[in-house]
């Protein structure tokens, strides 16, 4: 988070995270192309020759002024390949909030799995855990024949009982409940956060 | 009993008005002397806390900060990688047209400095030094201009929030 006061901003970053091709470039793209232009950012991809995620792809995205103050959103994922570990640790630097991206095609699962754990691994280097910290699920690709379930992926990945959302990126189902919860977590994880600091101070 | 909103916020995360200006003198000061193209100051999450652009060269300065903060977080994990104990200070990038410095302030603060490729480029270095100086006083928490916690946060803005993200955010699945 950062308060730049003098202009009345509140910047907020929100990482989409997930394994390799789970659709997480997918979702900014949907929300990029159905977005006012008026309250974007480009659409920033940093992709390898394969087309592949290789640091990050970045939006930001605003609402406008709310009561004398503007909020914006700046919306990252993360390289879901293996290899790209030390990468996805760079961009979860300065995190306020996660969309987990798991593919919900039954043979991801291993990999929703890993990768899942792999996030709390880099989120305990900064000193935070899922369990305390805002994210949400969405499961990609509803629309695939080999699809999980909806409650076998609850039991699979929703550990924590956070917000969880069915989608299909590629045609913007789910993609915007999923950032609406995401950003309201944020909100209130924020203030509560800011709460601490006052009394740390105090 | 003093109401608990009432309390100055003193975090790290906000930018008081006071430090705004400063921070833009410190880089009005540094285009002034050396005529560079743009002089911006970055978060480490890549976010403007203040920019000084000259008229006829006006980049997108979103994306800009953007890289430019990932670009400092990528060379401070090489140097980590290649034993470089204090990491990079500066990282230089050169162009045909325009050189760009990028210089850490500190572990949350880069300052962006773009010129063209004529000027020289110790001249730079040496200024950049001195602004750096400069900045990081200024960055650190000065009690006398605290942002209270009702100016920011309030139960208010969450539920106008909340309205307006559904008005912006309409599904159309």
């Amino acid at each position: 988070m950062f308060i730049h006061w003098p202009l009345r901003e509140i910047h907020l970053k929100i990482v989409y995270y997930g394994p390799g091709l789970s659709g997480k470039t997918a979702n900014l793209q949907y929300i990029h192309a159905h977005i006012d232009p008026a309250l974007k950012s480009d659409l920033v991809m940093l992709k390898t020759s394969e087309d592949r995620t290789i640091f990050f792809d970045f939006l930001q995205l605003e609402v406008g002024m709310i009561d004398g103050k503007k909020p914006k959103f700046n919306l990252y994922t993360v390289p879901g390949q293996v290899h790209y570990n030390m990468t996805r640790k760079i961009v979860l630097n300065g995190v306020d909030g996660l969309v987990y991206v798991a593919d919900s095609q039954r043979e991801m699962m291993d990999a929703n799995l890993d990768t899942l754990l792999d996030l709390e691994k880099h989120l305990i280097m900064s000193g935070k855990t899922l369990e305390n910290f805002p994210w949400v699920l969405q499961y990609n690709k509803r629309d695939m024949p080999t699809a999980e379930p909806f409650d076998e992926m609850e039991k699979k990945l929703n550990f924590f009982g956070v917000p969880s959302f069915e989608a299909t990126a590629t045609k913007g189902s789910g993609v915007f409940a999923t950032l609406k919860e995401s950003i309201k977590q944020v909100v209130s994880h924020v203030r509560s956060q800011l709460e601490d600091d006052r009394r740390l101070w105090a | 009993m003093e109401n608990e909103n009432d309390q100055p916020i003193r975090s790290s995360a906000i930018l008081t008005e006071k430090q705004f200006r400063e921070v833009s003198e410190c880089l009005s000061d540094l285009a002034a002397k050396l005529k560079i193209t743009t002089a911006m100051l970055v978060t480490s999450s890549g976010r403007i806390v203040s920019q000084r652009n000259l008229q006829e060269h006006r980049f997108d300065s979103t994306t800009l900060a953007t890289l430019s903060a990932s670009m400092d977080a990528a060379a401070k994990e090489i140097a980590r990688l290649i034993g470089e104990q204090d990491h990079f200070k500066m990282v230089l990038q050169e162009g045909r047209m325009f050189n760009i410095l990028f210089a850490r302030v500190d572990d949350d603060y880069s300052l962006v400095v773009i010129f063209e490729s004529g000027v020289a480029l110790g001249m730079v270095r040496l200024f950049v030094k001195r602004t750096i100086a400069r900045l990081l006083p200024i960055l650190r928490y000065t009690q006398d201009d605290a942002v209270r916690m009702e100016d920011v946060f309030d139960r208010r803005f969450q539920s106008l929030l909340g309205e307006e993200l559904d008005q912006t955010l309409k599904d159309l699945s």
